[in-house]
């Protein structure tokens, strides 16, 4: 994990405007959540199911008990793990999606659960472009996205992570979807 | 393909299955003995670092008996794809044919895709145990030394750069010959020099400070950890010409270091022999590697630097004014003061800092290091430094940087009565401010009395008026810290503090955080009285419309609705409704709050039906303004479904009960109280439709979820146990509806409730159980 402090730092940068800190603070925490996901998985047993939820909520802990990281840091704390989670999940796709077309995989029976699995992988990766391309017109509706769908942030949460209102949230959800389903229709 | 709507829900991305195929990646799997890898066998584990898991593995094809160190590691995903990776390794593999380095075999996947190496297995001991476990004669040391420096230079003359030189990794076998082992790996998992990777890659004590900054790294990272390992090898006493060689190995940046592992080794040698060595003398001991971490975050550098320099000069002139005839003093002050200066600014110098940039916050961070050392006879200057500082660091939300600042400059500061106290007390209540966001809320008091001690003696407004900031803060923290009444008292003597000094925009602070403090505590008499007085404020200094006074008007509304005074609440909400349709049109999202809250208060006072086309009302603007489906509009579909059961229209209760609560769920993802007192709600109108087990069903539900959130005398609880409690009393499940309701009353009668209809029903089916009660 990254030096004690450090991401308090950062975090106090981002909020004054630094772009760069925001990448130094993505490559940070997708090393710190990588190693904690081995744990988890580790201690997981048998099913090793592992929601996020419990993922980023036990890295913050663990990020306030080294860094004494101020309360009101919680939930712009959680909006970048969102972010890693995108590029976690989506980078994963996008190489699964490319070892397809290679055709790298041998050809496996195609079940329900791994249809849906196919399905999604494609989903991601267009998601991701699509929100890509709308962060260029409106970062804002991107970053909702990132909160609500990566992160599973409430309204409120990612209200107070953006430093914008409920409703601005609501709004800019219901937009973004919108736009994110038509634009790829057409 | 278009992204399916139903896909992209809120944490849709955790109920994915590729979620957890991306997080299984992570895993490094334990390989049990006999697992297949390439053409290898598991044999045993050997151990595990930073990077991956080592096992010892053996040929499994049969071809030919070769054991070897098999490591398996995960890259970072943003390490290159498999095939470069294994294209690079080749060509590391053919150019490193030396007996002294652990030869890496072959390479490949798995199937889950993580990367395995054989490597050469190696019988020997770690170099640094040897060393102990024999214990060497120090020329016996560096000439062990001086062969794994002579085994880097050979890899350093094809180009390759080991990165990850360390006791672990070089090995000395049974005939006292040295092995290097994993020469390249660090290289071949970090060759574009991600920063993360590379920190992972090397090992902690050993990373030289530009493989700490993440920067391109060159042989000269190589130098800087055989210095490392020497110093490790000579224990922390070496001779005076070792500790050079040491330190001009180790030195800080890379031109100061040897240029090739030959001369270090060179120099080593030179020590056995006797002869002199070129580190020593020279300036080489001037090198106190002095690190200066590198910050990420850059600020309008220009702008600190400036407000750093101006303290510094304006400090310096009006002292020197002051100090006219104290000549010497003077001298000496100046160059103190210049010294700190050039001594502060200096690492800017690229000549100093070998052309890495520096930020503002580097300079401040070595400003604040410096402080101690060389403004020990300056402690006013030393003060205002790190207060200057220290708030820089406050504003930057860097709370733990600015505390040791602040206290610093309080401690400083504190009976210095050459300062003016409304400074000292300023000063004291940032260093407050700031332990209150770090949560010590004792200390944070206790500095508050400090600064408030100091104002106590001062008659001015200005103090007055700092007071009264001070105590209204305390009142917060007194309430963080759970003790209502002092924080009442505390909150209050700011009040009366705020109107003796004039400064109005204070009053209105202090009065509103005193009627809030006053309404939580369900003193609506008082909380009354001081809205009145705050609105009376905000009118004078603001005007009708400003959202200022509207808080207020919209807060006197609901305190005097609280004390069931409707009339003049509904006046004043009306009022305050005009004053924000005028600012913010017809159909804003906060008006329709408003009209929301004008009905709340008509439902309060029994007016159901002047309620609901109000409801109806604030549910089209919140529609238009904010969309058809949202949490805002959830909350208004919830108060018309309500308003509808109090009319006894239990059909259209029902439908917008079930619309509200799918909405919310779609809205709040995670389950909250709220939503449970819906359903809870949703379950009376059910039992009046006449569904009674369906109603039970949902209400004992909703009435756990509501206890365990809420506790057990929270008036959500209290109205469920009475509505729960009739369901059952109708059913005739006498043992358990009794309690219900009998808690219930008595949690209205300790709340002055008995007269709402919600406690007259209660009472009416606790009524009905009673003779059975009698006959038993």
């Amino acid at each position: 994990m990254g030096e004690p402090g450090e991401i308090t730092q950062l975090l106090a940068a981002t909020r004054a405007g630094d772009p760069a800190a925001w990448d130094e603070l993505v490559k940070l925490v997708y090393g710190d959540l990588q190693q904690i996901a081995r744990k988890l998985l580790r201690g997981a047993g048998r099913d090793r199911t592992l929601n996020t939820g419990a993922l980023i909520h036990e890295y913050y802990l663990r990020l306030q008990d080294r860094q004494s990281a101020a309360p009101q840091d919680k939930n712009h704390f959680l909006s970048l793990a969102a972010r890693v989670m995108r590029q976690v999940i989506c980078d994963y796709a996008r190489e699964r999606l490319a070892q397809k077309r290679g055709g790298g995989v041998a050809a496996v029976e195609l079940d329900e659960a791994h249809a849906q699995e196919e399905h999604h992988i494609e989903q991601f990766v267009e998601l991701d472009a699509a929100l890509s391309e709308l962060a260029q017109h409106n970062e804002r509706q991107a970053r909702v996205v990132e909160c609500r769908f990566f992160g599973g942030l409430t309204d409120a949460e990612t209200a107070d992570a953006l430093g914008i209102s409920v409703r601005s949230v609501a709004r800019d959800w219901d937009a973004a979807r919108e736009w994110l389903s038509r634009d790829l229709a057409s | 393909m278009p992204i399916d709507p139903n896909f992209l829900q809120p944490g849709g991305a955790f109920a994915s299955p590729v979620f957890q195929r991306a997080i299984e990646r992570f895993e490094i799997k334990e390989c049990e003995p006999g697992t297949r890898i390439g053409p290898y066998r598991v044999v045993r584990p050997l151990g595990s670092g930073g990077m991956g898991v080592v096992y010892v593995a053996e040929r499994a094809d049969g071809e030919f008996e070769q054991t070897v160190a098999l490591k398996l590691v995960r890259p970072d995903s943003n390490s290159p794809l498999a095939q470069d990776l294994l294209r690079r390794e080749r060509q590391i593999l053919a150019k490193l044919e030396h007996p002294g380095i652990a030869r890496l075999i072959d390479g490949g996947r798995t199937t889950d895709g993580a990367f395995w190496f054989a490597l050469e297995f190696v019988d020997g001991v770690r170099i640094d145990e040897y060393c102990e476990s024999h214990s060497l004669s120090l020329t016996a040391r560096l000439r062990l030394f001086a062969q794994v420096c002579g085994i880097v230079q050979f890899a350093h003359g094809r180009l390759l750069v080991h990165r990850d030189i360390k006791p672990a990794n070089i090995l000395v076998t049974n005939e006292g010959a040295i092995r290097l082992l994993d020469f390249g790996i660090a290289a071949l998992l970090t060759q574009e020099s991600n920063a993360a990777a590379v920190m992972q890659a090397s090992t902690p004590g050993y990373a030289s400070p530009e493989q700490q900054r993440g920067e391109p790294i060159t042989t000269a990272s190589d130098i800087y950890q055989l210095g490392v390992l020497l110093k490790r090898l000579v224990g922390d006493a070496p001779p005076a010409p070792l500790a050079a060689v040491i330190a001009k190995a180790t030195a800080s940046s890379t031109p100061d270091r040897y240029s090739t592992a030959e001369e270090l080794s060179a120099d080593v040698m030179r020590v056995v022999d006797h002869r002199p060595v070129h580190a020593y003398g020279g300036g080489a001991g001037y090198r106190a590697a002095l690190y200066v971490r590198r910050h990420r975050w850059a600020l309008a550098a220009a702008a600190i630097v400036a407000i750093v320099f101006l303290v510094m000069v304006l400090h310096f002139t009006l002292r020197i004014r002051a100090e006219r005839d104290a000549a010497r003093a003077q001298a000496e002050r100046a160059t103190q003061v210049s010294q700190f200066l050039v001594d502060m600014f200096s690492v800017a110098d690229p000549d100093v800092n070998r052309g890495d940039k520096l930020t503002a916050t580097e300079i401040l961070d070595r400003g604040a290091k410096k402080l101690d050392d060389s403004l020990a006879s300056q402690p006013t200057l030393r003060a205002n430094l790190a207060e200057t500082i220290g708030r820089v660091y406050m504003n930057l939300g860097d709370f733990p940087r600015a505390e040791p600042l602040l206290k610093q400059a309080a401690l400083l500061k504190k009976d210095d009565v050459s300062i003016a106290p409304t400074e000292r007390a300023k000063t004291i209540g940032m260093y407050a401010f700031v332990e209150q966001k770090l949560s010590k809320l004792p200390e944070a008091a206790r500095l508050i009395g400090e600064a408030d001690a100091i104002l106590q003696r001062e008659q001015s407004n200005d103090a007055k008026a700092q007071r009264a900031a001070l105590l209204d803060q305390r009142g917060l923290v007194l309430k963080h810290q759970g003790d209502l009444a002092a924080s009442l008292a505390s909150s209050r003597e700011a009040v009366g503090l705020a109107k003796e000094s004039g400064d109005a925009r204070r009053l209105a602070t202090v009065e509103n955080h005193l009627g809030l403090l006053l309404y939580t505590m369900d003193r609506f008499t008082e909380a009354q009285a001081v809205y009145e007085d705050a609105l009376d404020t905000d009118r004078e200094l603001f005007g009708e419309s400003h959202e200022m006074t509207i808080d207020a008007e919209e807060n006197l509304a609901l305190t005097l609705s609280a004390q069931r005074k409707f009339d003049a609440a509904l006046d004043l909400m009306q009022r305050s409704l005009a004053n924000e349709t005028k600012l913010l049109g017809e159909d804003s999202s906060e008006t329709a709050a408003g009209l929301q809250m004008l009905a709340d208060i008509y439902m309060d006072a029994d007016r159901p039906n002047d309620a609901l086309p109000l409801y109806s009302k604030a549910l089209d603007v919140t529609r238009k303004s904010l969309g058809a489906r949202n949490g805002r509009v959830a909350s208004v579909l919830g108060d018309i479904a309500a308003t509808n059961a109090r009319l006894k229209q239990y059909d259209k209760a029902k439908a917008a009960f079930v619309d509200s609560i799918a909405m919310r769920r779609e809205f709040e993802s995670q389950e909250n109280f709220e939503i449970a007192n819906a359903e809870m709600q949703l379950a009376f109108v059910e039992f009046n439709l006449g569904d009674v087990t369906s109603a039970e069903n949902l209400g004992t539900q909703a009435l756990a979820k509501l206890r365990g959130d809420l506790g057990e005398t929270h008036a959500y609880v209290v109205d469920a146990k009475a509505m729960l409690g009739q369901i059952l009393a109708a059913e005739h499940k006498n043992d358990q509806a009794r309690p219900l309701l009998e808690q219930a009353m008595e949690s209205y009668r300790d709340k002055h409730q008995l007269d709402a209809d919600e406690a007259r029903d209660a009472a009416r089916a606790l009524a009905t159980l009673t003779p059975v009660s009698v006959s038993n």
